[in-house]
C-alpha cells in the first residue's frame, strides 16, 4: 500500500522549502512501512529546529504509521498571545 | 515614599494620600483588587455612584526591569457583574510610577450628566479641566490633538466614543511609544466605567518626577541580569525569535493545524482561510509592501521581546498597529473573514471607536449567526462597527457586547463566560484553557492563566486520564498569573522565558524584592497569587456569583467540535474544584 499525506511547514521553516508558495502543502506519497520518525528524516529541515509535529491536529509519537489523507503540520518553537 | 492619588468626580478634587501600610507590597492587579475589594461594594451598579475604578502600576514598573510598562485597571465590570482587572502596555505605565504614584482612584460620579474632563498629573500636582472639544470623535483625531495642547512627551489613558456612551465593550486606551491610540485595557467594559466617572482622559506628565526608589539595588540589578538573560535566551521571546519576528499571530496557523481556533462563531475549529491571516502571511506583507511596515514593534520603552508590529497599506503608508493574533482572530477566522487589509481596519476602527477587538470580533460574530451578515462579509462587518462608533440603536446593542447581542437576536451558540466573549482558543479541544474560561474570576480571559504552551503538546488528548492533571495546571497558572505578570507590571508574554527557566522565575522575584526591600522566594510569590484569587472570588461571591456560574456556555457540552469532533466534556464536579486547596 502507498500512501498520500500532507505535510504543511510553518513559521521558520518554510525557508527550506522556498519553492513552496505560502500556505501550499508538500505532498508526498510514502510506503506503508514508513513511521513519523522516518519522514521527519527526509525533510529539508534540520532536526532540532522541529518542536512540534501534528498529526490531524494532534501530537503523535515517531512510531505513528501514517493512514492515507494525513495531514501533518510541523513547527518550530512559537509563542504568542 | 509612593503616594496614591484619589479624584473624586463628584466635588471635582483630586488629593494625594500615603499609601497605607497593607497596599505597600503590593502593585498591579494585586493592587486594583486589594482596592475594590475594600472600598467597592460587591452588589453596587457598575456605571453607578458607588463603583470605582482604579488604576495602578506594577512593582517594577518605571524602573530598569525588561518588559515591565503594563498598567493595570480595574473596578466592578458593567459586561460581567464580577471584579476586573484588565492591563495594557504602552506608555502610561511607567510614567505613573515615575511620577511617584502607585495608583489613581476615581470615585463618584458628575452631578451634571454628560460632562466629561480630563485630569492631568504631573509633579506639580492633579488638576481637573473640562474636556470640551476632545469628545464625540474618534481616537485618532482626539488623541494628537490632545498630543498637541500638553506636549507630545506625555501618556495619554483614554476612552473612546464608546466609553462616552457607556457601551459594554468599550475599552480603555493608551498611547503607544510614537503616541498612537493603539494600546488597549480592553477588556470587560471599563472604559464604560471611565465615562460613567465623566473622565475622558488622564494626561500623565511625568517630566521631573521623582522616579521608582529601589530599597535592595543589589538584590534588584541581580534579578533584572537573569530575568534578561532568560528572556535573551529563549527561542519564544529572544531578539530574533518567534515573538519578534512574527509577533502573537504566528500562533494562528499553530492552533489552527491544531484543530482549535474557533472559526465562524465557534462553529469549527479550522478555518481553511487561516494561512490568509496568519503571522508569516503578515511578516510577508510587511516586507513587501514596505514603506513604515514592520514587525519587531515594541509597545512601551524597555521592551526585550518587541512582539508588536505596523501593518501598511498596499502602498507602504501606515494601516493600523497592531494586528495581533486575539485581534486577527476575533475580527478574521471568527467572522469567516480571510484578509490581512480587512482585519486590519476592523482593529482601526476598534481603536477609533475605542472597544475591545474580542469583544467586537465576537459580537459581530454572533451578529453574523443571527444573520445580520454573512460570514466572511468583511464590508458588511465594517458597516456593523461603524453602527457602534456612531451609537445607533442596534449599534448599541452590539456595543453592549457578545452575550447582549445574542439575547436580543435569540442566538443559543453564544461563547461567553460570565457575560464576557471568549479568545481565541476553544476549549473544547483545549480543556485547561477551558477550565481557565470556566473559572476566572474575570470571566473568558486567556491571560488569567495562559495554559497554551504547555497544552498545546496534547491538544486532542483523553480527557479521562488527564483532567486532574488539567486542574491542577488550570490551578497553577491562575495563581502564578495573578502575581507573576498582573501584579508585577511585566508582560504576559514573559512567562513562555520565566517557566521554562527556573533562573528566570527567580529573577522576577528578585527584582521584586530589590524594589521592595522584601525577602520572598518563588513560593511566597505563588502563594500571594493564590490570596489575590481568593479575595477576588470573595468579591464575585458577594455580587451574587456562585459555582453555577463558573461554567462554559451550554452548547459546548452536546455540540461536537470539527475537526475532533470533541465536546467539552469536563465534569461540573471538576470545574468546582479548581479553587479548592
Ligand atoms: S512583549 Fe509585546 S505586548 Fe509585551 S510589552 Fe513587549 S511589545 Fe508589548
Amino acid at each position: 500500500m502507498i500512501n498520500t499525506v500532507e505535510v504543511r511547514l510553518y513559521a521558520s521553516l518554510r525557508r527550506y522549502y522556498p519553492d513552496l508558495k505560502s500556505g501550499e502543502p508538500l505532498s508526498l506519497t510514502l510506503d506503508d512501512n514508513v513511521n513519523l520518525e522516518n519522514l521527519l528524516d527526509k525533510l529539508k529541515v534540520p532536526r532540532e529546529e522541529i518542536t512540534i509535529v501534528m498529526v490531524n491536529g494532534r501530537r503523535e509519537q515517531g512510531s505513528y504509521l501514517f493512514q492515507d489523507g494525513d495531514r501533518i503540520g510541523v513547527f518550530p518553537l512559537i509563542g504568542g498571545g | 515614599m509612593s503616594k496614591i492619588l484619589r479624584v473624586n468626580m463628584t466635588d471635582l478634587t483630586a488629593r494625594f494620600e500615603d499609601v497605607p501600610e497593607k497596599y505597600r507590597l503590593t502593585g498591579g492587579r494585586g493592587l486594583t483588587s486589594s482596592i475594590t475589594c475594600d472600598e467597592v461594594p460587591p452588589t453596587c451598579h457598575p456605571l453607578g455612584p458607588n463603583n470605582k475604578i482604579t488604576f495602578a502600576v506594577g512593582i517594577v514598573a518605571g524602573t530598569s526591569a525588561p518588559t515591565s510598562g503594563r498598567i493595570s485597571i480595574g473596578g466592578k465590570s458593567p459586561l460581567t457583574g464580577t471584579i476586573k482587572e484588565t492591563n495594557s502596555g504602552g506608555m502610561a505605565g511607567q510614567k505613573l510610577a515615575r511620577l511617584g504614584l502607585k495608583a489613581i482612584i476615581v470615585e463618584g460620579q458628575p452631578k451634571e450628566k454628560g460632562k466629561l474632563w480630563l485630569l492631568k498629573v504631573d509633579k506639580a500636582g492633579a488638576q481637573l479641566q473640562p474636556a470640551d472639544g476632545f469628545t464625540s470623535k474618534g481616537l485618532y483625531e482626539t488623541y494628537p490633538m490632545l498630543f498637541k495642547k500638553f506636549s507630545d512627551k506625555v501618556a495619554i489613558i483614554g476612552i473612546g466614543t464608546s466609553g462616552e456612551r457607556l457601551m459594554s465593550m468599550a475599552g480603555i486606551c493608551v498611547n503607544d511609544p510614537e503616541n498612537r491610540p493603539s494600546r488597549y485595557a480592553g477588556r470587560g467594559g471599563m472604559g464604560a466605567v471611565m465615562g460613567s466617572k465623566g473622565l475622558k482622559a488622564i494626561i500623565l506628565d511625568d517630566a521631573g518626577g521623582p522616579g521608582v526608589p529601589i530599597a535592595n539595588k543589589e538584590a534588584f540589578d541581580a534579578g533584572r541580569k537573569k530575568l534578561v538573560a532568560a528572556l535573551r535566551e529563549h527561542d519564544i521571546t529572544k531578539p530574533g525569535g518567534a515573538l519578534n519576528t512574527t509577533g502573537t499571530a504566528t500562533l494562528i496557523n499553530v492552533i489552527d493545524e491544531a484543530g482549535a481556533l474557533p472559526t465562524r462563531n465557534f462553529s469549527d475549529g479550522r478555518f481553511e482561510g487561516a494561512n490568509k491571516i496568519s503571522g508569516e502571511t503578515l511578516k510577508e506583507t510587511c516586507e513587501k509592501r514596505g514603506g513604515v511596515g514592520m514587525v519587531g514593534h515594541s509597545c512601551s520603552p524597555g521592551c526585550i521581546i518587541k512582539c508588536s508590529n505596523v501593518y501598511p497599506r498596499p502602498d507602504g503608508t501606515e494601516h493600523v498597529s497592531v494586528q495581533e493574533y486575539e485581534s486577527i482572530w476575533a475580527l478574521g477566522a471568527n467572522c469567516g473573514i480571510d484578509s490581512l487589509d480587512a482585519t486590519g481596519e476592523l482593529i482601526r476602527l476598534c481603536n477609533d471607536y475605542g472597544v475591545d477587538t474580542i469583544e467586537a470580533g465576537v459580537t459581530i460574530g454572533v451578529a453574523m449567526e443571527a444573520g445580520l451578515a454573512k460570514f466572511g462579509d468583511s464590508q458588511k462587518a465594517i458597516e456593523l462597527m461603524h453602527e457602534i462608533g456612531q451609537g445607533t440603536p442596534l449599534g448599541h446593542i452590539l456595543g453592549s457586547g457578545a452575550a447582549a447581542t445574542a439575547s436580543t437576536f435569540g442566538v443559543v451558540r453564544c461563547p461567553t463566560v460570565k457575560g464576557q466573549a471568549m479568545p481565541a482558543y476553544e476549549p473544547r479541544p483545549i480543556k485547561g484553557i477551558g477550565i481557565i474560561y470556566a473559572t476566572s474570576t474575570m470571566g473568558a480571559d486567556h491571560t488569567a492563566g495562559y495554559t497554551i504552551a504547555p497544552e498545546i503538546l496534547d491538544i486532542g488528548g483523553s480527557v479521562d486520564k488527564l483532567v486532574a492533571e488539567k486542574s491542577a495546571l488550570a490551578r497553577h497558572f491562575l495563581h502564578a498569573t495573578a502575581y507573576l505578570f498582573d501584579s508585577t507590571g511585566h508582560c504576559l508574554f514573559i512567562s513562555f522565558a520565566v517557566l521554562d527557566n527556573p533562573s528566570g522565575l527567580e529573577g522576577v522575584v528578585e527584582e521584586c524584592n530589590g524594589v521592595l526591600g522584601t525577602s520572598w522566594t518563588v513560593d511566597d510569590v505563588l502563594r500571594m497569587g493564590g490570596d489575590i484569587v481568593k479575595k477576588e472570588r470573595a468579591f464575585n461571591k458577594a455580587a451574587g456569583f456562585t459555582s453555577v456560574d463558573d461554567r462554559l456556555p451550554e452548547f459546548m457540552k452536546y455540540e461536537k467540535l470539527p475537526p475532533h469532533n470533541v465536546a467539552f466534556d469536563v465534569p461540573d464536579t471538576e470545574l468546582d474544584k479548581t479553587h479548592d486547596s
